[in-house]
């Protein structure tokens, strides 16, 4: 530390006085049972002149006047000694000080507390932080699309024309994932479909991501990962933010949020709306390219201060969406009929979720969420009408014992579900009657994270719920964690998982109208039990630069696995329990790239193997990719106040379920890659402006496949002619047997675009 | 005196493992430390979740120059908001709020984001001895970089 220029004047008048007094030089070493001690102060304060022994315990004084002084030697917090020298000659003295032999010291030992610094990711369960900025680099309406960035996380789109979509992880579909905001769970299977959105990245302070089984403690189904959303605190957030932004083909997104802080409450408020409503046919085959949509969201968020300082959240939000896709000359008076083609879909869905403290010693949570989904759809002149109600509610009681962290807790759930398919009709279709389906979960578990040592931490987890319907639960769960510092770190995790498959509401490939669905026989619920092994390794070089490398593998093992078969009749979709079993393996990467000069480099990438095996024939999974990549590049020109940034993906071929025999069209997607660029210029006082062009490639299926969607031309099948066994007959008029389907979908058939926006910021 | 040696042991364990790194203070040690001398206080405020505060941990706050300045002439205090014990500074106690299951933030650091505008991770606060908030930085730091704070910022 330099001190300001007129006491380093005043510093060096007194040394220049100094060179005609006679000084001298005081040195020596600090010592305890032989070995030097660092960060000991000697300290003459007469002469207001002091020095702090280095790491081999040396010390030095200079410019000491002779005379007889009082030497304070201390170390904060920790002892206090005072010695007498008297310098009677310049040159250099000599006071070495071993602080082993002293024996009539004064000591002064503070204890500072046991204040067990609480770090998460030191937790046995791996967790990967995004922060707000990263989901900026690569603008979205929402957040789900914007986990497209995350390696080993894909939104995946599930229907041609709807493109209703769910998140994968690590190859496993979104209702193994359970989303949370701030750690209140969103209890819902469709969470990952709307449970992301309408959340403005404004009031996101970070995505934590957990990739693996967290079932033990969120429920049995939640053997795929969690999302937790935390929100920005309420003394962070941004007083007014707004951000909007409209793209070539004539999609707006608008983002609203703003914070109320008062005496007993604080208030967060998002509103997001989007608009897609022009239709756009690049590829002319008479059907939408993208599905044409209007949503808003409303998202609030609670704080209420209590006298205790014990919390009490609680969050709702509310999501109306309207989209349609289909036949080009579709309008709403063609819904449900079978004239001209249209898919849509109204949602409807509100969810409130909170977390009340109670007002006790012990640390007890009680959680509950409650969400209720109606949606009405019409798939051609097909239609699905169907209400979701799901109620939840969690005791949680947090205790450390020493090396223990108890989590013990108690949990309820009841999830009604009602529709216009026979899944809910009674088996007696004479005098057919409505049976809605209502099924209580009650559950309880326990959790201990056991610290072992400073470098292994395990956490056992066992959880029983008993289901109204298919009786008990067992789910137990394993994690151990080993650090060999806090850069290199090892993480194992297992765990089992449980879930009642429902069909319609989360499998949109069943409700395009195109098949007929057949379920053969009672759907058992999938059993599955996961593995995954973890590695980190961070490296931090002294300019700044760091690099971090972390590397996964995962196994999970499905006893039964509820699969769809595309491929024995094209006009339906059976479901059947397997014969056999369901594998998905892999390995993921990640590599980070911070470097000094401000470019950052994210990379990621992901090999898998999804199979199942059916009577002993080995299958891969439709639609599903062996290897993905990611990739982003940051780099901010200081000067300029510019930032540019490059995403993309890559994903290679996948399995696609084909028609017929003659069906013309490739059995595997290509290899396909999504490409972006974006400049976000900070220039301004509280305004951003930014911009750039997505899909850079102007990759689209359609490119690869001329024919996406057969039978555009006779979307109802009114001109498909049947033989006596109900098979397809090819005529001219159909020389490859097809009938309209739309199951044959990978990935968007939107092209290059550019897009324009503005952010206005108030603190 | 067995209490002395085990004292001077844990303490030789203290230089020892502490190589390298500057000397930190906990908030309970400021005020005892400030009567003794006045320094200013350098509060380092990181989250474990935070790349960028580790980067510093491990480039910045080994660089003997700063540490040499800041063991010299600063307390510092390394400060994780998302802890939740209460913190006691400046004769007040600042205690952690919830705003959710396992998330908040102490109110010490929503009091300093409200002076400094800012809330991004890591910051670099400084306090004068009468803990008055003279300068704050609220970015990744190289070594060059902070010992031109330190300087400017005195």
């Amino acid at each position: 530390m330099l001190p300001d220029k007129r006491i380093f004047l005043f510093i060096l008048t007194l040394l220049t006085a100094n060179v005609f007094a006679q000084n001298a030089k005081l040195m020596g070493k600090i010592t305890a049972d032989n070995q030097g001690v660092e960060g000991v102060r000697v300290v003459i304060k007469t002469l207001s002149k002091k020095a702090i022994s280095d790491s081999n315990g040396r010390y030095t004084l200079t410019g000491i006047p002779l005379g007889q002084y009082k030497i304070q030697i201390s170390s904060l917090g920790f002892f206090k000694l005072e010695r007498t020298i008297k310098i009677t000659s310049s040159g250099t003295d000599t006071l070495n000080i071993d602080l082993s032999n002293q024996k009539n010291n004064q000591i002064e030992v503070v204890v500072s507390g046991t204040l067990k610094e609480v770090n998460r990711l030191e937790s046995p369960v791996p967790v990967e932080v995004y922060n707000s900025t990263f989901f900026k680099k690569n603008l979205t309406a929402n957040l789900f699309e914007g986990l497209a960035n995350i390696n080993g996380v894909r939104p995946q789109l599930n229907c041609a024309i709807c493109n209703t979509g769910d998140i994968h992880i690590n190859g496993l579909e979104g209702p193994y994932t359970m989303v949370l905001i701030d750690g209140m769970p969103i209890v819902s299977s469709l969470s990952t479909v709307y449970g992301l959105s309408g959340i403005p990245n404004s009031l996101i302070e970070r995505i934590e991501v957990v990739k693996g089984p967290a079932s033990s403690l969120y429920g049995s189904e939640a053997v795929g990962g969690l999302i937790n959303v935390i929100t920005k605190k309420p003394q962070n957030a941004p007083l007014f933010n707004a951000e909007v932004f409209m793209t070539t083909w004539n999609e707006v997104n608008a983002d609203v949020s703003f914070k109320i802080k008062a005496k007993k409450i604080d208030l967060l408020t998002g509103i997001n709306h989007f608009n897609y409503s022009t239709v756009i046919d690049n590829n002319n085959d008479n059907f939408t390219d993208v599905t044409l949509q209007k949503r808003i969201s409303i998202f609030e968020k609670a704080n209420f201060k209590r006298k205790d300082n014990k919390l009490f959240t609680l969050a709702g939000r509310y999501v109306f969406e309207d989209r349609w896709g289909g036949d080009i000359n579709w309008t709403k008076e063609f819904r449900g009929g079978d004239s001209i083609y249209g898919e849509s879909i109204y949602t409807n869905r509100w969810e409130l979720l909170g977390s009340y403290q109670l007002p006790i010693k012990e640390k007890v949570f009680f959680s509950f969420s409650y969400n209720k989904h109606n949606q009405d759809s019409r798939y051609g002149n097909t239609s699905y009408i169907a209400q979701q109600n799901i109620g939840f509610g969690q005791l949680t009681w947090d205790k450390k014992l020493k090396a223990h962290d108890f989590l013990i807790g108690a949990a309820l759930r009841q999830t009604f579900y009602d529709d216009n398919t026979p899944t809910t009709a009674s088996a007696d279709t004479l005098i057919p009657s409505n049976m809605a389906q209502n099924i209580w979960l009650p559950g309880v578990f326990a959790q201990d994270e056991i610290t072992l040592s400073k470098k292994q931490k395990l956490l056992l987890g066992f959880r029983y719920d008993y289901n109204s319907v298919h009786g008990n639960i067992y789910t137990p769960r394993l994690a151990y964690k080993l650090s060999v510092n806090d850069r290199n770190i090892i993480r194992l995790n297992t765990g089992t998982g449980y879930r009642v498959v429902n069909l319609f509401t989360e499998d949109h490939s069943a409700l395009t109208g195109a098949r007929a669905v057949i379920i053969n026989d009672d759907i058992r619920p999938e059993k599955s039990i996961n593995v995954n092994l973890n590695y980190i390794h961070k490296k931090f070089y002294k300019n700044g630069t760091y690099i971090s490398f972390d590397a996964t593998a995962f196994y999970t093992h499905f006893y039964n696995r509820i699969i769809g078969d595309f491929l024995s009749d094209p006009n339906k979709i059976s479901y059947n329990n397997l014969n056999g079993y369901a594998v998905s393996q892999g390995i993921s990467a990640n590599v980070d790239f911070s470097f000094n000069n401000g470019l950052k480099i994210v990379t990621g990438a992901t090999a898998q193997d999804v199979t199942y095996t059916d009577n002993g024939v080995k299958n891969y999974q439709f639609f599903t990719e062996k290897f993905t990549a990611t990739w982003l590049a940051s780099y901010t020109v200081k000067e300029l106040k510019l930032t540019i940034d490059y995403t993309g993906n890559l994903y290679s071929p996948m399995k696609l379920p084909l028609i017929s025999e003659l069906d013309p069209r490739s059995d595997k997607s290509p290899w396909w890659s999504i490409q972006n660029i974006q400049f976000t210029y900070t220039g301004f006082k509280k305004v951003e402006v930014f911009g750039g062009v997505k899909n850079l490639l102007n990759w689209t299926p359609f490119k690869k496949n001329g024919l996406l969607l057969p039978r555009t031309n006779d979307p109802f099948d009114k001109n498909v002619k049947y033989d006596a066994n109900g098979q397809v007959i090819v005529d001219a008029n159909n020389p490859y047997g097809f009938t309209f389907d739309t199951s044959y979908v990978y990935a968007s058939n939107q092209g290059i675009r550019g897009f324009l926006g503005i952010r206005i910021n108030i603190n | 005196m067995a209490q002395f040696k085990s004292i001077l042991v844990a303490l030789l364990l203290l230089s020892i493992g502490t190589y390298g790194q500057p000397r930190t203070y906990t908030f309970q040690e400021l005020d005892s430390a400030e009567l003794e001398e006045a320094r200013p206080i350098l509060l380092f405020i990181h989250t474990d979740w935070c790349q960028y505060c580790q980067g510093m941990k491990y480039s910045t706050f080994q660089d003997k120059k700063v540490i040499a300045m800041l063991n010299e002439n600063y307390y510092l205090v390394n400060f994780n908001p998302e802890t939740e014990q209460p913190v006691y500074f400046n004769k007040k106690t600042y205690v952690f709020r919830q705003t959710g299951i396992g998330v908040g933030l102490s109110d010490l650091a929503a009091e300093i984001s409200a002076i400094t505008q800012n809330t991004s991770y890591p910051s670099i606060i400084i306090f004068d001895e009468k803990y008055q908030l003279i300068a704050y930085q609220n970015s990744f730091l190289t070594s060059k970089e902070m010992i031109t704070f330190l300087i400017n910022k005195r």
